[in-house]
């Protein structure tokens, strides 16, 4: 086998390799930009709440992006991975409360101590929350939202 | 010469390189392929399995007028005179008799206290309750075991409860049992209350004599199923994230009328599709699959679809919701034609 022929093949073999991994490794979708968010849920009495989720769900197309409340209010979103933020543009938010249900005989206000942390049921519905929240296309996007708490029945 | 014969009986390197090249090429084309047929198969039949679950529903409701409830769970405080209910079976024992389980459903009793069985009724686990894929046979019961588990309060403080928990078979799917509406607030308006549930599995009241449950009262029939039965879920995958499947709270014994989300899920604004097992931070009360991007559902006509994760969670509130006038949008469903 002369040096043409021998150079010919390792190149046919590259050629071959490369096409292989190109196929292997795929064209992955490419996903819609995700912005960095932060911010804060407080009640209009200025405290934080402490516990719940936020969803935003852009006004226009797009997935919706979801955070998680820590003890002082403040949340983080993600939309496809960790704290990755929401899409651009506005969005519709809602502040979501999660109580475990309880069982066992408890006074009717078994969560009586909690209720001075419970945020109005409205602000769970898109419908009825009324909270918005414009996400720029940058790397600090601060959102601040004010609920009620909720009145007992 | 001589170079000329060996050349003729002796592979060079370069052919040697050329052949595993082109072997490596043909392994890398196909296995792609087989993990897609393989995750295809998995899917298909997590999905017949589904499908047998809606058929079994729509004929308990044919055989005895109604949906199976979910459990049964009243509508007033445990005090009051109504509430017999403490963790009577659930849904997926009605539906036994209707999935060729005739035999373990004579072992229930449906108005008597789950570990009140024997264990070896409250751990048979008909394989048609679990998704093949997600879990083995050693994962389909979880044994007797005194536990701590860990509970946020609405104050944002963590605590923690200790509790007995008594052995049962777990599986994948859950009944819809509708949306957020009513919330979890500790009212007696709170979705997980009897007849308050918005889906088709629904937790019911109890009808109470002399303190003991001796039927149920919010019955589920097609003709409640507003928005009719191709535009409503009655059942999907659960989401259980990895590492937590046979684990409490995320994946409990699913006979045990006492824990909800062992066997019913909702879905809406705050409790999107789970977007693959990874997630591991949402509440534990929603739906989800570990099949790539989607996620299946039987709906309350017997047809199974599958869902795309990412869809709107205004458009899934709309599909686990029986009466909400809203229906499905193909964008976001995909009907399976002649699979099934």
């Amino acid at each position: 086998m002369n040096a043409y022929s021998v150079q010919l093949t390792s190149r046919l073999v590259a050629a071959l390799s490369f096409a292989a991994i190109a196929l292997v490794a795929g064209c992955g979708e490419p996903r819609i930009p995700t912005y960095p968010v932060e911010g804060s849920v407080k009640f209009d009495t200025g405290e934080p709440v402490p516990s719940g989720m936020v969803e935003f769900r852009p006004r226009g197309e797009g997935p919706i992006a979801c955070g998680k409340l820590d003890q002082f209010g403040r949340f983080t979103l993600r939309t496809f991975a960790t704290d990755d933020g929401a899409v651009a543009g506005k969005h519709q938010v809602v502040v979501v409360q999660h109580l475990p249900p309880q069982s066992g005989p408890k006074a009717p206000d078994e969560h009586a101590e909690h209720q001075s942390v419970l945020v109005a049921p409205e602000f769970a519905s898109y419908a009825t929350s009324g909270l918005s929240a414009a996400i720029k296309p940058s790397d600090e996007n601060e959102v601040s939202l004010i609920v009620r708490r909720m009145s007992r029945p | 010469m001589r170079m000329t014969n060996r050349s003729a009986v002796a592979f060079t390197l370069v052919e040697l390189l050329v052949v595993i090249a082109i072997i490596g090429l043909l392994i890398g084309l196909l296995l792609p392929a087989a993990q897609s047929a393989r995750e295809a198969s998995r899917r298909a039949d997590c999905m017949s399995r589904l499908r047998q679950i809606g058929l079994a529903s729509t004929n308990h409701h044919d055989a005895v007028g109604a949906f199976p409830p979910a459990r049964l769970r009243s509508r007033v405080w445990d005090w009051e005179e109504g509430a017999c209910d403490s963790s009577q079976p659930s849904w997926l024992v009605r539906i036994l008799p209707y999935v060729e389980q005739a035999n373990s459903a004579r072992q229930w009793s449906l108005y008597g206290r789950f570990e009140d069985h024997l264990p070896e009724v409250r751990e048979s686990s008909p394989a048609i309750f679990s998704c093949p894929g997600r879990r083995s046979s050693s994962d389909a019961v979880i044994p007797s075991q005194r536990m701590e588990t860990k509970v946020t309060y609405p104050c944002g403080c963590m605590g923690s409860e200790v509790v007995n928990l008594v052995s049962g078979a777990v599986g994948d799917y859950a009944g819809n049992h509708g949306d957020y509406t009513g919330g979890s607030y500790g009212l007696l308006t709170d979705y997980w209350r009897g007849g308050n549930g918005t889906g088709i599995i629904i937790s019911s009241r109890p009808k109470c004599r002399a303190g003991e449950p001796a039927g149920w009262l919010d019955k589920v029939r097609y003709k409640d199923v507003v928005d009719g039965g191709s535009n409503t879920f009655l059942a999907g995958e659960m989401h259980i994230p990895r590492g937590r499947v046979a684990q409490v709270p995320e994946n409990g014994p699913m006979y045990n009328g006492k824990d909800l989300t062992a066997f019913a899920r909702i879905g809406g604004p705050s409790i999107p599709l789970a977007r693959g097992p990874e997630v591991d931070w949402l509440p534990n009360m929603g739906f989800g699959s570990w099949h790539p991007g989607i996620c299946p559902f039987v709906l309350a006509d017997g047809s199974v679809r599958t869902v795309d994760n990412e869809i709107d969670t205004v458009a899934l509130q709309s599909l686990c919701h029986r009466f909400d006038g809203e229906g499905l949008e193909e964008d976001n469903v995909t009907p399976i034609w002649g699979v099934y």
